[in-house]
């Protein structure tokens, strides 16, 4: 009897050990796998060095409830790409996605993005990131030890963000940064951004692409956007009120 | 052509009082069809319209634009030669409680029309798009900028097919996309 209650302790010992708190979780967590992590910098520049995490309850999140019915395998259907292949998520991937989202506005969680993918490499490498109506694709160079994870996500999800406006605040967002319809010399009509003021290059490119780089301008580098895009900044912190900022989490 | 020309200062003279901007609210597709592209002049246009509410200069260029008095969204620009002050052309942005909002609507207006439609391919490596669509009529000088996503008209250009067109500003398929390469260590 002795011998048998030393089996079944040893037994539920170990069994805790290899499952780590699954046992403990309760409601309102979830689990996070044992992972190794490899080192990283957070948006707000703390360097988070490389470690193997061992399994650990978290507390359930708006951001966790978000992303795992989201995070999606393979390829996105219609996916216009057909060099770029499917990757796998890991453990270690989604949490620092999770890590991410709970940083952001909640606003910026769109309910139209459906899928969360996971590819290998762009087409366009070093390209961290595609989106397009619905879909999010994340690349290998997404994580990157010199890539700010947060500020590519954010990125992404204001293409979103710009795609859910209505054709009013599309229409007030072009008027208030200067974007104008032209007839050009190809015969064609096309919108046309102001002369200069773009806190990145592309921003030219589209009004679209100039609205997510302003956003996310906007959350990490609002300094920046101020000096080199003030009608972008105002019309944003007008939009959006005082509550839309980087949420910097106690750790 | 003498035709149009007689029936516009016809129709202007209708109009030549009413030149204070004070109808910017009641910019319509009529009044703007009645101008004549390389033959109106920025009085006649100023006497239809009123005054604008900006004016801006480019290449040779000259543009009047006129933007909705409530929303401040463009809804009409016009172009002139900066030598002769000719009209060259004309870009109108309907609502949606206009009938040339509707494509087949705004194809109507243009009878002799032989419009080929134009796909622009989205070309933004991480941010797929729907193509931008344009029916064009070289002949008679009409653009019909088309957005399919949403079945809209989003604008009608008519331009003089005899004059050069401002060229774009920068050629966009040569700005390179800058895939947020912000330093990850930013304090």
């Amino acid at each position: 009897m002795k011998y048998l209650i030393f089996w079944a302790w040893g037994m539920f010992s170990f069994t805790c050990a290899a499952y780590g708190a699954t046992v403990g979780c309760l409601s309102g967590e979830y689990l996070v796998s044992g992972h190794h992590r490899r080192g990283y910098v957070r948006s707000d520049g703390t360097v988070v060095r490389s470690t193997d995490v061992k399994s650990y309850c978290k507390v359930l999140t708006k951001a966790y409830e978000y992303s795992k019915k989201r995070f999606k395998k393979g390829r996105p259907a219609n996916w216009p790409h057909n060099i770029e292949k499917a990757s796998s998520w890991t453990d270690e991937e989604t949490e620092r996605i999770v890590e991410v989202l709970e940083e952001l506005p909640e606003v910026l969680l769109s309910k139209v993005i459906v899928g969360i993918y996971r590819l290998k490499r762009s087409k366009d490498y070093p390209n961290p990131a595609s989106s397009s109506d619905g879909v999010i694709v994340i690349y290998d160079s997404s994580f990157d030890l010199s890539r700010n994870l947060g500020r590519i996500i954010a990125h992404e999800l204001s293409h979103q963000n710009f795609k859910d406006l209505s054709k009013d605040e599309k229409q007030d967002y072009r008027r208030a940064t200067g974007w104008r319809l032209k007839i050009e010399s190809d015969r064609n009509v096309y919108w046309v951004g102001r002369k200069d003021g773009y806190v990145e290059e592309d921003g030219k490119i589209s009004y679209e692409e100039d609205y997510s780089n302003n956003l996310e301008h906007y959350l990490y580098d609002p300094d920046k956007l101020k000096r080199v895009t003030p009608s972008a900044y105002e019309w944003i912190k007008k939009h959006f009120g005082d509550g839309f900022q980087i949420k910097r989490q106690k750790r | 052509m003498k035709f149009k020309g007689i029936l516009m200062t016809l129709f202007l003279s209708a109009c030549v009082t009413n030149t204070t901007g004070s109808n910017r609210g009641s910019l319509n597709y009529d009044k703007v069809r009645s101008l004549v592209v390389g033959y109106s002049t920025e009085s006649d246009v100023l006497a239809v319209l009123g005054l604008p509410t900006g004016r801006t200069e480019e290449a040779g260029y000259y543009i009047l634009n006129y933007d909705d008095s409530k929303t401040g969204f463009q809804r009409l620009s016009i172009n002139f030669l900066l030598g002769s002050q000719k009209l060259s052309g004309i870009l109108w942005i309907p609502r949606e409680d206009e009938k040339e909002y509707s494509l087949m609507q705004a194809k109507a207006g243009f009878k002799n029309a032989d419009f080929k439609e134009i796909i622009n391919r989205s070309t933004n490596p991480h941010a797929i798009s729907p193509d931008e669509v344009s029916y064009i009529d070289e002949k008679h000088g009409v653009t019909i900028r088309y957005d399919r996503s949403q079945n809209i008209v989003e604008a009608i250009a008519m331009y003089d097919v005899n004059v050069r067109l401002p060229a774009a500003t920068e050629k966009k398929n040569q700005i390179p996309y800058t895939f947020g390469d912000e330093p990850a260590i930013s304090k």
